[in-house]
């Protein structure tokens, strides 16, 4: 699969993100590097151990680099899940959304998984 | 600068974001690395003069970019180096906060790569160009400094020649004054000196006796015991010397006129208030002249006249201690006596006292560049 259609798959900006990174070849070059991110498991591991500090700060960082990639979807759960824990402790949508964010991580990674 | 290339810090702690960043400037800039706060506050103190612009990431483990910022405020290191926050953060709480701090700019997560490009060399390059013009300003205040004093020196040398002093009397007292001025801001604020004031007090001293120059050859270098008419015209110099400075047609506005017309009037004015022209008593009389007065005493006595041998200098301090040079300020006299034992030394062998007059006027010019910024009380709207 072209990089198009992974955006296609995980309801991503395809057109945004090669302009602002100024051509495919820089989105090319760095989307394989997502999975690498350790922040995806900083927040699970967090969220277990119910330290919601951390949890606030993986979701932030996976919000920004979400967002850089455009992975518009994903972002948009993290930064809602992020905010659910900016004062410090969670609220009855913290659960449901950190679900969301697991549910679309995963879309995010196969996607990626089956890129050329 | 010439070809050296700008050096950029990026603080982020996620990997990937580094990467791109450094993939977006590494063709323009040098780039170093730090994960977390922490590590970023190490890397700028150890290359403070050489980085050129930070850009740093919000919410990061040990310590988040506004602690960063709030860190570098406190230092005062955005006077100089410019920090750009790049972030998904978009509280407008956090963002007011930190160009309250001082932060040069921000940009919002996702960015676009030419837009960060831009705004770094935009940044970068204002910043240099601030740095280049503060030192051009800097060195051109110096050399003028310099070339002022040389005159003042020529004007001081021509006095002194007709005198028939040694031609270092006025150096030595340049020098003297700039060791009981540092002795005496060190003792007390009472006079309101800085360390700003000790170049312009010495370049002013040289002119103490400029009056000499309104006083006949035949009083100056008589050899024997002076008359009482000539003692009179000899004392008017100091006067002579003030209505000569005050002449000069905005001479106030100039800080060393300022202090040589004090200096000249009033250098042999005694703390009892027997001295001349005016009897002036203690305090009354200019901390600038009554240092000049006991600077210009030690000198006379250690050299020869056309009417005295030279003193040793141990006797001359003793007569100072003893009064039999007139009364001078206590405090004064503590601060000469601390730097008596070193005295003879520190004037025939000067490259300390060189070295820190030159610091000081470094100091001098630094000041004058601060109180010059643009005040952030010019903009009002932000608040």
């Amino acid at each position: 699969m072209d990089i198009k259609g992974v955006y296609d798959i995980i309801g991503g900006d395809y057109d945004g993100t090669v302009a602002r990174m100024c051509g495919e070849e820089r989105v090319a070059r760095f989307i394989p590097k997502f999975s690498k991110d350790p922040s995806y498991q900083e927040l699970c591991d967090s969220m277990a151990a119910e330290d919601w500090d951390v949890a606030f700060r993986a979701s932030h960082t996976m919000k920004g680099v979400c967002a850089n990639f455009g992975f518009t979807k994903l972002q948009q759960v993290s930064s809602d899940l992020c905010e659910t824990l900016r004062p410090g402790s969670p609220n009855d949508d913290t659960m449901p959304l950190f679900e969301e964010v697991k549910k679309e991580y995963a879309i995010v990674i196969d996607a990626l998984e089956m890129l050329d | 600068m010439g070809n050296e290339r700008f050096k950029l810090l990026i603080v982020d702690d996620a990997e990937i974001n580094r990467e791109i960043l450094t993939d977006i400037l590494s063709e323009d800039f040098d780039i170093i690395e730090a994960e977390d706060g922490k590590q970023a506050l190490e890397i700028i103190e150890q290359n403070l003069d050489s980085i050129n612009c930070i850009l740093l990431d919000m919410n990061m483990p040990v310590m988040n970019g506004i602690q960063v910022v709030e860190e570098m405020h406190k230092n005062g290191w955005l006077e100089t180096l410019p920090v750009i926050m790049i972030s998904a953060e978009n509280y407008p709480k956090f963002i007011a906060h930190l160009f309250d701090l001082g932060v040069t700019d921000f940009i919002n997560r996702p960015f676009d790569a030419k837009v960060v490009h831009k705004r770094v060399i935009n940044t970068v390059l204002l910043y240099a160009k601030q740095k280049n013009l503060t030192e051009m300003v800097a060195s051109q205040i110096i050399e003028r400094t310099e070339s002022t004093d040389m005159l003042i020196n020529v004007l001081s040398h021509i006095v002194e020649f007709r005198n028939g002093e040694s031609g270092s009397h006025c150096l030595n007292i340049s020098k003297i004054t700039a060791l009981l001025l540092r002795g005496i801001m060190a003792r007390t604020d009472e006079y309101g000196l800085t360390r700003a004031d000790i170049p312009i007090i010495c370049t002013a001293s040289s002119l103490h006796d400029i009056g000499k120059i309104a006083i006949p050859d035949e009083v100056i270098n008589k050899p024997g015991k002076l008359t009482d008419e000539e003692f009179a015209i000899m004392k008017s110099h100091s006067m002579e010397g003030y209505k000569l400075l005050e002449s000069i047609p905005a001479g106030d506005n100039v800080d060393v006129i300022r202090y040589a017309k004090q200096i000249s009037k009033s250098h042999h004015e005694k703390y009892d208030g027997r001295g001349y022209p005016e009897g002036l008593r203690g305090e009354q009389i200019p901390i600038a002249a009554q240092i000049v007065s006991i600077a210009d005493v030690y000198d006379a006595l250690t050299s020869e006249r056309c009417y005295k041998k030279a003193f040793p200098h141990d006797k001359a301090i003793e007569m100072i201690v003893n009064g039999e040079c007139g009364a001078f300020n206590p405090l004064l006299l503590q601060c000469f006596l601390e730097i008596a034992p070193t005295l003879e030394d520190q004037l025939k062998n000067s490259e300390l006292l060189e070295k820190q007059a030159e610091e000081d006027l470094q100091y001098m010019v630094r000041t004058m560049l601060d109180n010059t910024k643009v005040s952030d009380q010019v903009f009002k709207g932000a608040n």
